[in-house]
């Protein structure tokens, strides 16, 4: 079985983020691979486990410094690795054209997971595209997944507790959630003997005709700041607590 | 007059809370709002949506009207009613389901999306969105032959605005790929009111201690139809299912009033609550980072404070 795992080279949820130049950020922060990803790479790396003779390439459309990020990937587990090469941000309708690009030149794929969404944008479209650019069937949000006989059977979060059920032939598209699994942190042999495997790069206009131009563009960026008030509440137990309701109550107008 | 389509999702007989709110925020007098309805036939849901300025509804039967939702489907006789309205603007409220549809659309249509939108200039195509982790707002040009919104939950209020309205009919034959069945959709049992859509959330982190004192907050929360949420280290301690996670990689929730207890207010958590309109922090220790990021604060033992509260709750109600 052929798995591709695709991932993002994102700024880490943690780092401080400083606008420039009106609609961009200043990437001298922590990168990482997004965290969603993670899991996709743990499932890619169960099924492998369960279906002898199965190939995990971890590909990623990003500037030269997500190589970063597909290194995690190997060292979690994939067997090699397509950096399509990007210089500057290309929307998620580009991002899907250059990955069933890369993909198909690649070989035909039996399965191709991400993350439900990448932690900078938030876009929780590119598996669509991808999906469609193949028209392959898709599932996202999944937490769990049970492969049998080219079948998966999957279940997909929504709202409320509640749960979808999809039976889903290879091949598809699976964007994958948090509740799925607890990615396995590499260990430093992993991490090294990563080193030694093959990552292709590829340039994205090989693969993009250059005349197609993004179709969402970050027009403006502003840093959102918080106005928070930090009052405390004070006196006996009691009285803070008759506060607190005062609050709801009159302020919030929940209760 | 540009014509603008609204994705309206229906269950068991009702409008999809959040619509009116939705439909609030983007009408204006420059737009004509024309709903789509699928495979839900109801002339309350054109009265209802009429008092909110929505001019018309349109009601699509899809495969004979008798499909129960699926996104494939769903997401095809969509654009087979954009097709027939001549409608190039598509919006909807970013829920779960919805944007599984929307998403598939802008698939099939290569067309611009943007998902969890704050506002939207449906003239200019622009949308603004938080961007990187809750830190900045993001304005995005949309270009292309068709426009697809997903605003997000409970921006703001509704507010009627009654006009004349019509009910439109359309009916569409879908064929469907047999290389994926919709099995349909599973409820777990749950006794409280979904995150996403709370109003009110009180939450507990690593000072709830174990399992069993998440029962305190359920009770508190009980009382004033509030949802229980937990920080990454209590989904991680195993006391909650990931399902109550809020935060960066978990629910990212909007409501009135978010209650945090026993949570120190990591950036990750942060991020997932930090468009709440009042944040109410409870922690013994007063150099919890969530005390210098909160409206109100009391320092004191949740397991003393909570309790009270839900005593308080309950004799005034």
């Amino acid at each position: 079985m052929k798995i591709f795992v695709c991932v993002k080279h994102v700024p880490d949820s943690a780092a401080t983020i400083t606008v420039i130049e009106k609609n961009q950020i200043d990437e001298q922060v922590t990168f990482l691979i997004n965290p969603y990803d993670e899991n996709a790479i743990s499932a890619a790396v169960k099924l492998k486990n369960q279906f002898e003779g199965s190939e995990i390439i971890a590909i990623s459309v990003g500037k030269p410094k997500a190589s970063e990020s597909i290194q995690s990937a190997l060292a979690m587990g994939a067997d090699r690795a397509i950096h399509v090469v990007t210089t500057t941000n290309v929307d998620s309708i580009l991002t899907a054209k250059a990955l069933h690009q890369a993909i198909q030149k690649d070989g035909s794929p039996d399965l191709i997971l991400m993350g439900k969404e990448s932690i900078d944008n938030e876009g929780m479209q590119t598996m669509f595209r991808l999906a469609a650019n193949f028209n392959f069937p898709i599932a996202s949000n999944v937490f769990s997944l049970e492969l049998k006989n080219r079948c998966i059977f999957v279940e997909s979060e929504l709202e409320a507790g509640k749960i979808e059920k999809i039976e889903i032939d290879l091949p598809c598209v699976l964007a994958v959630s948090k509740g799925l699994n607890k990615p396995q942190y590499p260990t430093l042999p992993q991490i090294i003997q990563a080193k030694k495997k093959k990552i292709e790069s590829v340039n994205i206009d090989s693969l993009v005709p250059k005349i197609l131009k993004s179709q969402m563009t970050i027009i403006e960026l502003s840093p959102i700041s918080e106005h928070r008030k930090c009052i405390e509440l004070e006196g006996d137990i009691e009285q803070k607590v008759e506060q607190l309701f005062t609050i709801l109550k009159n302020e919030a107008k929940v209760i | 007059m540009k014509k603008v389509a609204i994705y309206i999702e229906t269950e068991k007989g009702k409008i999809k809370s959040g619509s009116f709110g939705m439909i609030t925020s983007i009408r204006n007098s420059s737009v004509e709002l024309y709903a789509i309805i699928i495979n839900d036939y109801s002339e309350k849901y054109r009265e209802e949506l009429q008092l909110y300025g929505v001019q018309k509804v349109l009601f699509v039967t899809t495969n004979n009207g008798s499909a129960n939702y699926h996104p494939e489907l769903w997401s095809r006789a969509a654009i087979s009613s954009l097709k027939y309205l001549e409608i190039d603007t598509l919006i909807a409220l970013t829920s779960t389901k919805a944007k599984t549809v929307l998403a598939m659309i802008a698939a099939k249509l290569d067309a611009p999306l943007v998902l969890n939108c704050l506002r939207v200039d449906l003239i200019k195509n622009k949308a603004e969105k938080i961007l990187y982790s809750g830190k900045t707002n993001g304005t995005i040009l949309l270009k292309g032959k068709h426009y697809i919104y997903g605003m997000r939950k409970g921006n703001i209020d509704p507010e009627q605005n009654p006009c004349q309205s019509e009910s439109l009919f359309f009916e569409t034959s879908e064929t469907l790929n047999k290389n994926y069945h919709y099995l349909g959709e599973k409820s777990e049992a749950t006794d409280t009111v979904d995150l996403s859509e709370a109003e009110v959330i009180i939450s507990g982190g690593r000072g709830m201690e174990n399992q069993q004192n998440f029962d305190i907050l359920k009770a508190c929360a009980k009382k004033m139809n509030a949802s229980v949420g937990a920080s990454r280290v209590a989904v991680d301690s195993g006391w909650v299912p990931y399902a109550m996670q809020v935060g960066q990689t978990g629910v990212k929730v909007n409501p009135k009033v978010y209650i945090a207890c026993g949570l120190s207010g990591s950036v990750q958590h942060y991020a997932g609550m930090k468009t709440s309109n009042i944040i109410i922090a409870i922690n013994q220790d007063p150099n919890a980072a969530i005390i210098s990021n909160c409206d109100y604060y009391i320092v004191e033992n949740l397991f003393d404070v909570v309790p009270l509260l839900t005593k308080k709750l309950e004799s005034k109600i």
